[in-house]
């Protein structure tokens, strides 16, 4: 196991090393840069030679990745150009925690509810219980996260006054942000809750057709028994294959939450980089969520080797 | 001779009864009344007896509500008006970081701002709610008598937060330092004398065309006579001296280190949670605001419900608002009367290349066809489904020297038939051989991008010419269209900087940003602008402007505007209607901001919102 999780560590860093390269080149090819921020009229050639020296942005291209890959692999990824004041590093810091929090929640409650809703389905199958959850997990993954958080708002916040329309609250009452950040979780993890009962019911619907649960059954054990320690665990690991990357999906925040619901998280931050040409952002907010997605993927194979010993002992055998 | 008869006793008393009798009987008897008039003043004593009720004295506990004259007193110490809510409720939400992120000081980065509205500084000038141009960090200027220069007569008493005063040498330097150090927006001070070159290095900054005459005068420099000098002040606001090299790089962002000349102070600063700027009682200088903080987020809950929530102060409706939201508001009586008309201050237009690399768009008469193909009226109508104005030259409607009149030049009118002769007598007969051109649309908002999608589709049907659309996010728009300019032609909008014709003809000129160039029109358009005689300068700005739409090297197409709404408790005199009947939140650019003179009051008009 450690042996594999070191081979897979060395995979991911490879794998950062030419997303690295790839986005770096890309960003320098795209016409503009970080001098042209809205201005209505072009700097002079003289003023842009300006900035590009003051930014090292007058290197040739080689030698700006150079340094920047030296300074990279002491995360030190730079200062913003559209923040001027503080380090990438400093503001995937502060913004994180929001989009985090928001994204995590929201994710828990997909997953939780979509779950449950599949679990049921798939033990009523072709029942009007199953009709019915499938119609809404139908309906809800077409919903985009935004419409719903519009429609939220103005049921709860305007005409029943019950939530806040939007922003953070009070970050030193917990209770403040709990009430100001419902709204804004239910609209990010309802519509995630089909796409999660329906991939649920499917894994779940394919145990319980198996021949060791109609044995399982005619031992006599009970439904409960059965479904619980047989169907679930081996439904699980499709399950987490689905599952898991929804954490660093949602967490790393919503563009359009954060903007329906005046968030302040990181998912505005991916949008304006990109716009802004803002090149150590750029950089830093992709090698941040590459991460972030390849150690998901590796501890869903970790885990899969605890549900799974089938799984240890191939690899165990390689 | 008669002898007299001594009367007797008996015929004595005989007379006498007689006489009394008579007297009697006379009494007896109703006299026949002489009359006379006369008038005689009679003083009349009157006795009545009346009852009298008895007062008693009784004590009496009488609960006076005292109905205040004035409202309360703000730490800047205005009165507020009677009708005003308590000073915890009288601050503003305001959306920060419209550019996402960006620099303290506007003088470093306009582009790249941190903050709108110079709460913390004071501008040189503004401009009143009827767009004249009124003194802020000076009180008055006068212009030189052949116009080369202009002196600017600060306030005295004006201070920063730190208690220095706010004189001259502090406005040498802002602009000293800003030019000398890459600002993005320096272009817009190109007329002050060696502006230019010190942008370019090429000067050192000592050179630039500003001094301090003395610690209450300012004189600006230029290179040609400015009439409309004092209007940049709106844009220019002050530094400390030497604030960049004592305070440390990004004093701006920091309220430890942050210096005020403006009515606010910042007083909490998180790139995530939002800032907070809350009123200085030291502060000396004109603007006198009512409310005492204005908080900003970096982005506030979107929408019209956030809005009805009270979530936010302001919200905006145009042609880009999904017909949901505006049937929501013309339903909704309270949102009708927040909702306000504001002036259009944009325009958006078609522009071609006409260096020559795209030999067809080089020929008048060919761009007059392109011109003359479009029906704008129709397209602008459509679209913007009456939030927009088409536009007959670059000057907006409502603008100063607008000039109507422009609708009948002959680019304007349209005329498929004369178009398609004109294309034909240019060697493109139904459009053969016309190269197929892309048309870059700068960062295009749904609208413009129909326009573009209607060109389209009238050049291919009125002239039989292909062209394909081409939208591209701004700085890759900018490359191909005014930097490197290598687009055929471009569909751009630009809005104004301050409230004279010159904001937008300027752009126009040679040295301006498009791939254009006309030299006669610069000179005519150049000493017009340089006039101080307002006739001469307004008439012949005018004459350049029909000589620009004639050119047909820019296509102006429409003027869109949108409605601001705001709560209706707010009141004050920012947003009153100014001449025009316009009220303005934000201001027009260069306008005062709402926080300058409005305040909320204790009204339940919004009850019948949500």
């Amino acid at each position: 196991m450690i042996a594999y999780t070191l081979k897979r560590l060395g995979g991911i860093a490879m794998t950062l090393l030419l997303l690295s390269i790839f986005t770096f080149t890309l960003s320098r090819v795209v016409p503009g840069g970080p001098w042209m921020k809205g201005a209505e009229i072009p700097l002079s050639d003289a003023q842009v030679a300006a900035f590009k020296a003051k930014y090292g942005l007058d290197q040739p291209v080689w030698r700006q990745y150079l340094t920047w890959l030296g300074n990279a692999l002491t995360l030190d990824f730079g200062y913003t150009f559209t923040e001027p004041e503080r380090t990438v590093t400093e503001l995937i810091r502060s913004a994180l925690p929001f989009s985090a929090l928001v994204g995590g929640l929201a994710a828990l409650l997909a997953i939780s509810l979509g779950i449950v809703l599949g679990v049921i389905a798939a033990a009523n199958q072709d029942t009007w219980i199953d009709n019915i959850v499938t119609s809404y997990a139908v309906f809800m993954s077409t919903i985009p996260s935004f419409v719903l958080g519009f429609v939220l708002v103005y049921f709860f916040s305007v005409k029943l006054r019950w939530f806040p329309a939007g922003s953070w609250g009070d970050p030193n009452d917990w209770r403040d942000v709990a009430h100001h950040i419902a709204l804004p979780v239910i609209a990010f993890g309802v519509p995630a809750t089909g796409g999660v009962a329906r991939w649920t019911r499917q894994c779940v619907a394919e145990a319980m057709a198996s021949d060791y649960v109609r044995t399982a059954y005619s031992k006599g054990l009970r439904a409960s028994g059965v479904m619980s320690r047989h169907v679930l665990r081996n439904a699980l690991i499709p399950m987490i294959t689905n599952f898991l990357p929804l954490f660093p999906g949602m967490m790393t925040g919503s563009l359009f939450i954060e903007q329906v619901f005046g968030l302040p998280g990181l998912g505005r931050y991916f949008v304006v980089s990109s716009t802004n040409r803002d090149y150590p952002l750029v950089l830093g907010i992709t090698i941040f969520w590459a991460l972030l997605i390849a150690l998901t993927y590796l501890v869903t194979d970790i885990l899969y080797g605890i549900i799974d010993p089938r799984v240890r002992i191939t690899e165990q055998r390689r | 001779m008669t002898k007299r008869v001594p009367l007797s006793r008996r015929d004595f008393l005989r007379v006498v009864g007689i006489a009394g009798a008579g007297a009697f009987l006379a009494s007896c008897t109703t006299p026949t009344a002489e009359v006379v008039e006369k008038t005689v003043e009679v003083e009349k004593v009157v006795e009545k007896t009346v009852e009298v009720e008895k007062t008693v004295e009784v004590e009496k506990v009488v609960e006076v509500t005292a109905v205040p004259l004035t409202g309360p007193v703000n730490p800047l110490g205005e009165v507020l008006p009677a009708d005003a809510l308590p000073l915890e409720e009288q601050y503003i939400l305001h959306a920060e970081g419209t550019t996402g992120g960006g620099y303290g000081h506007i003088m470093e980065s306009l582009y790249n701002r941190a903050f709108e509205g110079a709460k913390g500084q004071e501008t040189l000038t503004s401009l009143n709610i009827d767009f004249e141009v009124v003194g802020i960090g000076c009180e008055s200027w006068e212009p030189s008598d052949d116009g080369t220069y202009w002196d600017f007569f600060l306030r005295k008493g004006l201070t920063w937060s730190n208690g220095n005063p706010v004189t001259a040498k502090d406005w040498v330097y802002t602009l000293r330092w800003s030019l000398s150090n890459g600002y993005d927006f320096a272009w817009f001070y190109f007329d002050i004398k060696n502006a230019a070159a010190v942008t370019s290095g090429e000067l050192a900054p000592e050179e630039l065309g500003i001094e301090a005459i003395d610690d209450y005068t300012l004189r600006i420099y230029t290179e040609a006579p400015v009439p409309y000098l004092p209007m940049l002040g709106v844009w220019f606001e002050v530094m400390p001296e030497n604030a960049q090299e004592e305070l440390g790089e990004n004093w701006a962002l920091d309220p430890e280190r942050y210096v005020a000349s403006g009515p606010f102070m910042l007083t909490e600063f998180d790139r995530q949670l939002g800032n907070l700027w809350t009123l200085r009682p030291d502060y000396t200088g004109v603007r006198r605001p009512w409310v005492t903080e204005v908080r900003t987020q970096p982005s506030f809950p979107g929408g019209l419900p956030a809005y009805m929530a009270g979530e936010l102060h302001t919200y905006g409706v145009g042609v880009g608002t999904p017909p949901a939201e505006l049937g929501l508001v013309n339903a909704n009586p309270v949102l009708r009367a927040e909702s306000h008309p504001q002036p259009p201050t944009n325009t958006d237009y078609l522009g071609f290349n006409t260096l020559g690399d795209f030999e067809p768009l080089a020929d008048p008469n060919v761009r007059l066809a392109l011109c003359k193909a479009i029906d704008k009226a129709t397209i602008v109508s459509q679209i913007y489904q009456g939030f927009a104005h088409p536009a007959w030259g670059i000057l907006p409607k409502g603008f100063p020297n607008y000039n109507p009149e422009l609708e009948q030049a002959d680019p304007n009118v349209y005329d498929p038939e004369a178009a398609q002769q004109l294309l034909s007598d240019a060697g493109y007969p139904g459009g053969a051989g016309f190269p197929v051109y892309e048309l870059y649309i700068r960062q295009p908002n749904a609208q413009q991008e129909a326009v573009c999608q209607a060109i389209q589709a009238q050049w291919k049907e009125n002239l039989g010419i292909d062209i394909e659309l081409r939208p591209s996010d701004f700085q890759s728009f900018t490359s191909a269209a005014f930097t490197d300019r290598t687009a055929a032609m471009y569909y751009v909008n630009y809005s104004q900087d301050y409230v004279d014709p010159a904001t937008f003809l300027n752009v126009f000129r040679s040295t301006g940003r498009h791939p254009h160039i006309d030299e006669s029109w610069d000179a005519l358009y150049n000493a017009a602008n340089a006039s101080f005689d307002p006739d001469t300068r307004f008439s012949g700005m005018k004459e350049a402007e029909q000589l620009l739409v004639e050119s047909c090297a820019y296509y102006f197409m429409a003027c869109p505007f949108p409605i601001s709404l705001w709560p209706c408790n707010a009141q004050g005199p920012t947003l009153e209607p100014n001449k025009d009947g316009y009220q303005m939140w934000n201001g027009a650019i260069g306008c005062p901001h709402a926080y300058e003179g409005m305040y909320w009051t204790d009204s339940d008009c919004r009850a019948g919102l949500g």
